[in-house]
C-alpha cells in the first residue's frame, strides 16, 4: 500500500502548490504537486490555471498530480487531463509527469479511476517519464511516442487490456518499464502468457529496466523471465513487491543471464534464508529487503503482494 | 517539596498492580517526601471503602483508569444498569452473573459508561465531604472526555479543528445515507464511549462498492451482539460483511465522523499522541500504521517526531500545538490529558481527534529525563530531589 506522498520526484523536492511563488526560479528548484484534500476549497484544475499564470511556469519540467477526486472517490481526472492537453504550448519543457500521487488514506490504489491518456501523451511528445497510479478505466490507446523513456504503471490490479496496449505501443526510446500487476480481485487479470511480448527483447530495443512486480503469480513470472532473451539486455530486473518465494528464486538462480544484471530487485518477498544466501552470491546487487511471512490463516498459500487494496 | 518539608500524600484511585500503578509508583520514588496511597476502584464500587475515611487535609487525589480489570468492569456494568444506560444494548443481571472473562471482549459500552459516570459522581459526593484536598481530574471533565460525540462538539464549539461529525447513527443504512448525502467519501465509526481504538471501523464508500478496516470482530449469541477487539486489522470488501459488523456496533452507541486522510512519514500513515500537563504539551509520540488504525502500534520513535516537524515546518507544528493547548484548556478540569491529533497529507492542516482523560500511559517516553508520570509529579510537587541536585551539578547542592 502507498502510505506516504512523494517528497522527491526525479531528484527534486516535491511541494504542494499553494500560491504563486513570485520567484520564477522556484520552477527550476521545486516540483509542484497539484491536489485537493479535506482542507481545500479549490480544484486541481484551478490550481493548474494558477500555476500556468505564475511567472516562470513555462520553465516547469516536472509535475506531480495528487488526489484530484475530492468528495468523489470514483472521479477520474478528466477535467485535469483536458486542461493539461490544452496547456501543451504553455509547458514546453514538461518532461516528467506523475499522475496519482495518492496515498491509501486518501483513496486506495485499486479505487483510483483513470481514463484514456493517449491525448495527453500525444500532446507532450517530449515527455520522458510517466508514472500513473491506479488503473480503473486506464488506457493509453494506440500509442506511438518517440520521447518516452520511462513508463511506470502502479496498480493494485493492472488490466490485461492495458498490458496489450503497451505490448503493441511504439516506444522506441523506452528504457524503463515497470508494471505493477496486482491481483485478479482488483482487475489484475494478466497471465504469464500476456507478459510474453515483453520477454523477447525485441519489443523495446533500448530497454534496460524491466519491472514485472507486485504480483500474486510472482514465482511463475520469475520462471519465464529467467529463461527470457530480454534478460541479456537488462541492467535491472525488478520482481519486487510480490509473492516471490523459493520456487521463483530457484528459477532465477538457474538462469544463465541473471549474473549480467547490475541489480536484481526482489524486495518484499517470501524467500527462505538459505536461498537468499545463494542469491546474494550470484554477483549482481540483490535487494532482498522486506522479507515477509505468510499470513497465519491456515490454508495452503497465504503469501501477499504489496499493493492489492 | 524541599527536603524537610512535611510529607504529602497522593491518593491514587486505580487498579492495583496495573501497569499504570507500577509506572506511577516507580516515578514517585524520586519524591522521597511523597507517599502514594492506592485505593482500588473495586473497593470503592463494592462499598468496602469510602473516600471519606481515606482523604485527609492537604492530600492530592488522582483518579486513574478503571480499565483492564474484569471485576471492576462487571461492577461498573452493574452500576450502569441502575443508572439509565439509555437506548442501547445492555446486559441483564443474569448475563452479568454468568459472565466470564474473555480476552478482547468489549462489554456493553452504554451500560459501562452509565456505570462509570455514576461511579465518578459517587466519588465526587464522597470527596465533597472530605477535608480540603486537591483533585487532579474533575469528574464532569472525565465524563465528557469519555464521550466521543460530546468531546467533538465541545472542541468544535471552541473553534478547534476537528473532523466533521454525524454523531450517532442507528444502523448501517442510515450511516451510508448520511455519508452519501454529506458527500463524505470515507468515515470513521467508533463506539462512542471508551478508549481510542474500541470498536472502530474505517469505512470507504464508493458508487458501487465499499471497503472497511476494523479491529473488531463480531459474533452473535442469541439476541446479543458480542464484540471483540483484536490486534489484527481486517480489511472487509464485501458489503454484506461490512453491514454485519456495523450493524452489530450500532446496537451499541456509536459516534460517526469524517475520516480525514492522515499524512504519512517513513512509509506509514501516522497520527500523534500529545500529552499535556497543566495545559502545556510535554510528551509527543507519532503512532505509525499500515492501516487507518493507528492506535495499535505505539512507537516512541523520536526521530519520527523530528521528521514530522521537518516535514510540516515550524508554523504548522506550532499551530497543531496551539490546538492541543486550546483542547487542554477546554478540558482544563484535568491536570493531564492525552490528545490524539493528525496532520493532513499536505502537513499544512491538522485536526484534533480525541481527548483521553487517562491518556498518559506512554511507557518509556522520556522528556528531560522524565516520563509522563514523573512530569506530572514534578508539575504538582516541584522538581524531584535527584533532579534538582543533578541539575545543580557541583554547585551549592554539593
Amino acid at each position: 500500500m502507498f502510505s506516504e506522498n512523494l517528497s522527491e520526484f526525479k531528484g527534486q523536492p516535491v511541494e504542494d502548490w499553494t500560491e504563486d511563488p513570485e520567484d520564477p526560479s522556484q520552477f527550476d528548484k521545486v516540483v509542484y504537486r497539484l491536489r485537493i484534500g479535506w482542507e481545500h476549497e479549490t480544484t486541481v484544475v484551478d490550481q493548474l490555471s494558477a500555476l500556468l499564470q505564475s511567472k516562470g511556469s513555462e520553465r516547469l519540467q516536472s509535475l506531480v498530480i495528487g488526489a484530484w477526486h475530492g468528495d468523489d472517490s470514483d472521479a477520474a481526472p478528466t477535467e485535469l487531463v483536458e486542461a493539461l492537453v490544452s496547456a501543451r504550448d504553455r509547458l514546453p519543457r514538461l518532461r516528467n509527469l506523475f499522475i496519482g500521487d495518492i496515498i491509501s488514506e486518501e483513496n486506495e490504489a485499486s479505487w483510483i479511476h483513470l481514463m484514456d491518456l493517449s491525448a495527453l501523451l500525444s500532446a507532450y511528445p517530449k515527455l520522458e517519464h510517466l508514472t500513473v497510479r491506479g488503473s480503473i478505466d486506464l488506457s493509453i490507446g494506440s500509442l506511438s511516442h518517440a520521447g518516452l523513456k520511462e513508463l511506470v504503471l502502479q496498480s493494485g490490479g493492472l488490466p490485461v487490456s492495458v498490458i496489450h496496449e503497451i505490448a503493441t505501443a511504439k516506444l522506441p526510446a523506452l528504457e524503463h518499464l515497470e508494471l505493477w500487476l496486482g491481483v485478479p480481485n482488483y482487475g489484475g487479470d494478466a497471465t504469464v502468457e500476456d507478459l510474453s511480448p515483453f520477454l523477447s527483447g525485441t519489443l523495446f530495443p533500448k530497454l534496460k529496466y524491466l519491472g514485472l512486480k507486485n504480483s500474486e503469480i510472482q514465482d511463475e513470472i520469475a520462471g519465464v523471465v529467467a529463461v527470457a532473451p530480454v534478460l541479456a539486455k537488462l541492467d535491472v530486473l525488478d520482481l519486487s513487491e510480490g509473492t516471490l518465494g523459493d520456487e521463483g528464486a530457484r528459477s532465477l538462480l538457474g538462469s544463465p543471464n541473471i549474473r549480467k544484471l547490475k541489480l536484481l530487485d526482489l524486495h518484499h518477498h517470501f524467500i527462505s534464508e538459505p536461498v537468499q544466501t545463494e542469491l546474494r552470491s550470484l554477483g549482481p546487487e540483490v535487494d532482498l529487503s522486506e522479507k515477509k511471512e505468510p499470513y497465519d490463516w491456515g490454508g495452503d498459500d497465504n503469501r501477499y503482494n504489496a499493493v492489492s487494496e | 517539596m524541599a527536603r524537610g518539608e512535611a510529607f504529602v500524600r497522593l491518593i491514587v484511585i486505580g487498579i492495583a498492580q496495573s501497569r499504570r500503578s507500577t509506572l506511577l509508583k516507580e516515578a514517585a520514588v524520586r519524591w522521597p517526601a511523597l507517599s502514594v496511597i492506592e485505593v482500588a476502584w473495586i473497593d470503592l464500587l463494592d462499598g468496602r471503602l469510602d473516600l471519606r475515611s481515606v482523604v485527609q487535609r492537604g492530600d492530592v487525589v488522582r483518579i486513574d483508569s478503571p480499565g483492564r480489570d474484569f471485576a471492576t468492569e462487571v461492577a461498573l456494568l452493574r452500576l450502569g444498569l441502575q443508572n439509565d444506560p439509555g437506548d442501547a444494548e445492555i446486559p441483564t443481571h443474569a448475563q452479568l452473573d454468568a459472565l466470564r472473562f474473555e480476552r478482547g471482549r468489549l462489554l456493553w459500552p452504554a451500560a459501562w459508561y452509565a456505570g462509570f459516570c455514576a461511579a465518578l459522581r459517587m466519588l465526587a459526593a464522597q470527596l465533597s465531604q472530605c477535608p480540603p484536598h486537591r483533585l487532579t481530574s474533575d469528574i464532569t471533565t472525565i465524563c465528557t472526555a469519555f464521550d466521543k460525540s460530546a468531546t467533538n462538539r465541545q472542541l468544535a464549539g471552541r473553534g478547534i479543528s476537528v473532523p466533521a461529525a454525524i454523531g450517532r447513527v442507528a444502523n448501517f443504512d442510515e450511516l451510508v445515507d448520511r455519508c452519501r448525502s454529506l458527500r463524505w467519501p470515507q468515515a470513521f465509526l467508533k463506539i462512542a464511549y471508551g478508549s481510542s481504538g474500541t470498536g472502530a471501523v474505517a469505512l470507504r464508500i464508493g458508487a458501487d462498492r465499499m471497503q472497511a478496516w476494523t479491529t473488531t470482530e463480531v459474533a452473535t449469541d442469541g439476541s446479543s451482539a458480542l464484540l471483540y477487539n483484536t490486534r489484527a486489522v481486517r480489511m472487509l470488501s464485501s458489503i454484506g460483511d461490512i453491514r454485519q459488523v456495523i450493524g452489530c456496533l450500532c446496537r451499541h452507541v456509536v459516534h460517526v465522523e469524517r475520516w480525514i486522510p492522515k499524512a504519512g512519514v517513513g512509509g506509514k500513515a501516522f497520527d500523534l499522541r500529545v500529552v499535556t500537563i497543566g495545559g502545556e504539551p510535554t510528551h509527543i509520540v507519532a503512532r505509525l500504521s499500515n492501516s487507518p488504525m493507528t492506535n495499535l502500534h505505539l512507537l516512541n520513535a523520536r526521530g519520527d517526531i523530528h521528521r514530522v516537524r521537518e516535514r510540516c515546518g515550524e508554523a504548522s507544528w506550532n499551530s497543531m500545538l496551539e490546538s492541543c493547548r486550546q483542547s487542554a484548556s477546554s478540558f482544563g478540569g484535568c491536570h493531564c490529558i492525552g490528545i490524539d491529533a493528525l496532520f493532513a497529507p499536505t502537513f499544512r492542516h491538522h485536526a484534533v481527534l480525541e481527548v483521553n482523560a487517562f491518556g498518559d500511559l506512554l511507557p518509556g517516553v522520556m522528556v528531560n529525563g522524565m516520563d509522563t508520570y514523573a512530569a506530572q509529579l514534578a508539575a504538582l510537587f516541584g522538581q524531584p530531589a535527584d533532579w534538582v541536585s543533578a541539575a545543580a551539578g557541583t554547585g551549592e547542592a554539593a
